[in-house]
């Protein structure tokens, strides 16, 4: 099947490809850091150091919204 | 007319008479006002009423409005007073509002410019054939379908200066030395602000670019082949004068929509370190709404007005004329 396709056009589907990762990133990044965020604790969040994961995963701040 | 047949038969009959001088007048047969009403003239411009006095109360009556308060003094609750051109001398006599004319259009423009490339790249990506496409499609259009409000703030904790995630990113992958203020700096803060007005707005560009993309017949690119068209050649001479019409439209909607977006810069610089990131809409809300001063805020929206006319004015000139 490979083959068929001529060389430009199986450049063209990996360059796409490696674009479409680059866009999937530049669009999830933003909702994975609020997301993150959003488990964290106020300290952690307004410290000077920023962490990918929590250290101590919370539901404080769900828990002040609701109720 | 059958009734001068059928003399004396049933109530209500025509004479003779009657008939032959009706026949001679049609417009006589029926009453003027059913014909009025039934005429498809007026009854399309009775259902079009409805939508017109909406118009006119919510676009006409506002526009006509504020540019009557910007020739008065009005301070919100208190009457105006006719000033005549003293807001338009103050706006013009201070040096930095005619620098946020010029953010506003350095802003509208790079901004239109980034989310068109970008748009257009991730629609010819997206129109390419790929399994789960319906996926990205919709990752890819999230950005745009949340409230802007909601991407300004994640962006401003992005962009924070110790807690932020670029910061912190570029000290700990790429060995920055010190953290850059992304938002205070006054050589980043416009390209930070831009940069979020185009993460939020490029969807809209890449799905209806996305449907131009498809709209294109397959043979035009496969007589382009033929032909001994390169990818190059293929896109240039047959992707974009496919395309014109939809980027005319797309273009000149979001310069509109962007020029007036003053969500993003508020929240994120609000004006930004010494007016470096103000632009009009902003200005406008900080006098009309912060300051309550009503009559400049107007004012500062007259002045835009037409700036915004004459760029859409350019923009439909050049994209709607017809090459041969």
């Amino acid at each position: 099947m490979a083959g068929v396709q001529s060389k430009a056009d199986r450049g063209m589907k990996w360059v796409g490809n490696v674009l479409l990762l680059v866009f999937m990133i530049w669009t999830l990044v933003p909702f994975y850091w609020m997301f993150v965020t959003s488990l964290k604790e106020h300290k952690e969040i307004y410290g000077t150091e920023a962490t990918l994961w929590p250290r101590e995963p919370t539901l404080e701040s769900y828990h002040i919204l609701f109720f | 007319m059958l009734e001068g047949r059928f003399q004396g038969s049933g109530t209500g009959d025509a004479r003779p008479g009657q008939v032959a001088s009706l026949a001679g007048r049609p417009e006589a047969r029926t009453s003027r006002l059913s014909n009025w009403v039934n005429d498809q003239r007026v009854i399309g411009t009775l259902f079009v009423l409805p939508a017109l006095a909406v118009l006119a109360f919510v676009v006409v009556y506002p526009f006509l409005s504020a540019i009557w308060m910007s020739f008065h003094d009005k301070m919100v609750g208190a009457p105006a007073r006719f000033i005549g051109f003293d807001n338009y001398v103050e706006l013009f006599g201070d040096r930095h509002f005619v620098k946020t004319i010029r953010n506003t259009l350095v802003y509208t423009f790079f901004a239109v410019g980034l989310k068109f490339l970008l748009g257009l790249g991730m629609a010819m990506v997206l129109a390419q054939p790929r399994r789960l496409d319906f996926i990205y499609r919709t990752i890819l259009f999230v950005p745009w379908a949340v409230p802007t409000i909601v991407a300004a703030l994640s962006f401003r904790w992005i962009y924070d200066d110790f807690s932020g995630l670029l910061n912190n990113f570029l000290i700990a992958v790429v060995g920055m030395q010190d953290v850059i203020s992304w938002l205070g700096d006054p050589n980043y803060a416009m390209a930070s602000v831009i940069a979020v007005v185009v993460w939020s707005g490029t969807p809209f560009y890449t799905m209806s670019f996305l449907a131009g993309l498809k709209a294109i017949p397959k043979e035009m690119y496969e007589a382009a082949r033929i032909d001994g068209a390169n990818v190059w050649q293929e896109f240039w001479y047959v992707t974009i004068p496919q395309m014109r019409k939809v980027f005319t439209v797309v273009v000149m909607l979001s310069t509109i929509w962007t020029s007036t977006n003053l969500v993003i810069v508020q929240v994120l610089t609000n004006g930004g370190p010494a007016n470096t990131t103000q632009i009009l809409p902003n200005l406008a809300y900080k006098y009309a709404l912060l300051a309550s001063r009503l009559g400049i805020g107007s004012a500062v929206n007259m002045v835009f007005f037409p700036i915004l006319a004459v760029l859409i004015y350019i923009l439909s000139r050049r994209m709607l004329a017809e090459r041969e």
